[in-house]
């Protein structure tokens, strides 16, 4: 709301001032000061800076986040220390469905890959947009696939494992990951040739306000009866990053 | 300083007093006058030209086609480094004047050469691995874990985030190499060079 | 800045619109000229501001991915990755010159996969392959430009045929400097094997592009 000689007039000289005429342009002027300061009476020359916006929040450990007025991040990681052995491992004997067969439903978190959000409500299209960025070690152990197999004709037939991003348990098939089956081919310190680091982002173009689980999921496959090509799956150090772009 | 009301209320047939103009506007223009905040000012109002550079975010980067600045990293040195001692990995060294959740993202590829490696399955013991690391004051944040030698050429990625306090502040990203040689003439002669790489920060300031 | 500046009526003075009027023409004034001296520190709330002042998310042509399908490469020259009849493209976007604290930040992932050697390779023919981001400035279509600083080549020495499956994945982040045009910018992504050709399969591809203003 403008103050201008419309909105808030000057006091006409010899004419009687009533009270009212005091109590208007107070009134107007209060009702500007009252939010209705708009666009119009903002300076249009580059004048905000950090000092008039409020500070960022910073949570720690167990539920990492950022909470601040442009953006709100969640972090997720787990570092080895040492000799320490944070690994998350998942078993093929437990492991259902087989390659192929596979749906959402079929996939669980990864512990330390995986938050629960909040997204603050949303004044104006009622969604923001929410990026997650992720990497991680992995790899497969005590598998008998041999090295002599025709891997290939077989790209499809001995994948051991699949990673991908969920939001609240839709998975986001383009941020798919596979993991091959070791063979047999070398001892046991050419098995790291078989480990992988992987990584994966996607872009979520629109979550609405209020609670969601995010996380990065795993699969292990089931193996065909009598054949172990695969034991049991590792993930090791893995960093999951989640943001929220509010403005 | 949220809503603001005068307190001097005039009416018909007040005895007239200047105070009530007087001390009524001394309270609104000292409203106007630095203590306007959300509730003074309207919604949506606030556009990116009113907005200083740098009030939000801050975003260095530093990246290297493969050539000249490639990062030679010799097999005989076992510790974390940060580079070859003529070109680092990749290093922001940055100030900030406020706090700031501090988002690091790196990715490259790295090439084995040398030592007459690798050169035959005969040799599957001397498998031989890199890992990267990426730092925010020396605080690890990420890592690209292991990336064995029998892998000629590599890539990888990694991203972390850290909140830091108003001050200087170092992003670097470290190299350790694992060799299993047959002997230490072996060790030395054994090359992981790291190429092309990105390293990119995105300090979030508010 | 914008100070308002009261005039003064004490007891005594001698009653005239004058002054009055003084105050309110310093309101008039400066009421439209609010910056950071009439705003307090941490003043500002999220809903003051107008959306997207800070970042500009991509919209639904600046982000693209492949939930499904695949694209088998064997070119020893850069190819567009295109999988089940979508370019793996973003863009347009805009770049403005003349804000200089706006940046573009580009960030992709996809991953790879075959077999194993075929037989009789050595660790000098043995495939290398090539990916990167590449740009435009004319149109979805190309002409590309690769980004040398986000090559990434991956690719086994000397290892037997059909001993170890081939795969693993990629990911990007770039800071996207600012160049002469200010529209018309394309992303996309390409592979190739310039040693000798030599089947990938590419699939499971994101790429979005966040323009952060302030």
């Amino acid at each position: 709301m403008p103050l201008n000689t419309t909105t808030l007039p000057d006091f006409m000289t010899g004419t009687i001032v009533q009270a009212s005429d005091i109590r208007n342009r107070l009134d107007t002027i209060q009702q500007f000061l009252n939010g209705q300061i708009g666009s119009s009476e903002l300076s249009g020359t580059s004048w905000v800076d950090h000092t008039h916006v409020i500070s960022p929040e910073f949570y720690g450990a167990p539920s990492r986040r950022t909470v601040s007025t442009s953006f709100h991040a969640w972090h997720r990681r787990s570092i080895p220390e040492g000799s320490s052995t944070d690994f998350v491992v998942r078993h093929e004997d437990f492991a259902n469905p087989a390659f192929g067969s596979e749906s959402d439903s079929d996939f669980s978190a990864i512990r330390d890959a995986a938050a629960t959000i909040h997204v603050p409500p949303i004044d104006t299209g009622g969604t923001v947009g929410m990026a997650i960025w992720c990497n991680w070690y992995t790899y497969n152990s005590e598998g008998t696939l041999s090295a002599a197999t025709d891997l290939e004709s077989n790209l499809t037939d001995h994948i051991a494992a699949a990673f991908r991003i969920f939001v609240d348990d839709t998975g986001y098939t383009e941020s798919t990951r596979y993991l091959h089956a070791t063979t047999s081919w070398g001892d046991e310190a050419a098995e790291r040739i078989h480990r992988k680091d992987m990584s994966t982002c996607v872009w979520i173009p629109s979550i609405s306000g209020g609670p969601h689980s995010v996380a990065l999921k795993m699969l292990v496959f089931k193996t065909p009866a009598g054949v172990r090509d695969w034991k049991h799956v590792w993930v090791g150090p893995r960093f999951f990053e989640v943001e929220i772009f509010l403005l | 300083m949220a809503h603001k009301f005068y307190q001097r209320y005039v009416q018909e047939g007040d005895i007239t007093d200047p105070r009530d103009w007087t001390l009524n506007q001394q309270d609104l223009i000292e409203e106007f006058n630095g203590r306007l905040d959300r509730d003074n000012i309207d919604q949506s109002v606030v556009t990116t030209t009113m907005i200083k550079g740098n009030a939000f975010s801050i975003i260095r980067n530093v990246d290297h086609a493969e050539g000249a600045a490639d990062v030679a990293l010799e097999g005989g040195t076992i510790a974390w480094r940060s580079g070859d001692g003529t070109n680092t990995l990749g290093r922001i060294e940055v100030d900030l004047s406020s706090a700031a959740l501090v988002w690091v993202w790196w990715s490259g590829y790295w090439e084995w050469t040398g030592g007459g490696f690798p050169s035959s399955i005969s040799s599957i013991s001397s498998v031989n691995t890199v890992r990267f690391r990426l730092t925010i004051d020396g605080i690890e944040v990420s890592r690209i874990h292991k990336s064995p030698g029998y892998r000629l050429f590599d890539c990888g990625f990694c991203v972390g985030s850290l909140a830091v306090d108003p001050g200087p502040h170092v992003i670097e990203v470290q190299a350790k190499m694992f060799i299993q040689p047959t002997n230490a003439a072996v060790q030395t002669a054994i090359f992981c060079t790291v190429k092309a790489r990105d390293l990119v920060m995105w300090a979030r300031r508010q | 800045m914008a100070r308002i500046t009261l005039q003064d009526i004490s007891i005594g003075d001698a009653i005239s619109s004058a002054e009055t009027n003084t105050t309110l023409q310093s309101w008039r004034d400066q009421s439209i000229n609010v910056d950071n001296e009439n705003v307090r520190s941490e003043g500002l709330h999220r809903r003051n501001f107008a959306a997207n002042a800070v970042v500009t998310p991509p919209n639904s042509n600046q982000y693209v991915s492949a939930p499904l399908g695949s694209m088998s490469i064997n070119s020893a020259t850069p190819v567009l990755v295109d999988i089940a009849g979508t370019p793996q493209v973003i863009g347009p976007f805009s770049f403005d010159l003349t804000d200089t604290n706006a940046e573009l930040l580009v960030f992709g992932s996809l991953q790879y996969r075959n077999g194993s050697h075929p037989v009789g390779v050595t660790s000098t023919s043995a495939g290398v392959w090539n990916m990167r981001l590449c740009y435009s400035t004319t149109a979805s279509t190309g002409p590309w430009t690769g980004i040398d600083e986000t090559l990434r080549k991956t690719g086994f020495g000397f290892v037997p045929p059909n001993t170890i499956y081939r795969h693993g994945s990629i990911s990007w982040a770039h800071r996207f400097g600012p160049i002469a045009t200010t529209s018309s910018l394309y992303f996309g992504i390409q592979v190739w094997e310039p040693r000798a050709a030599r089947l990938i399969k590419i699939e499971y591809t994101t790429l979005h592009a966040i323009y952060v203003q302030r």
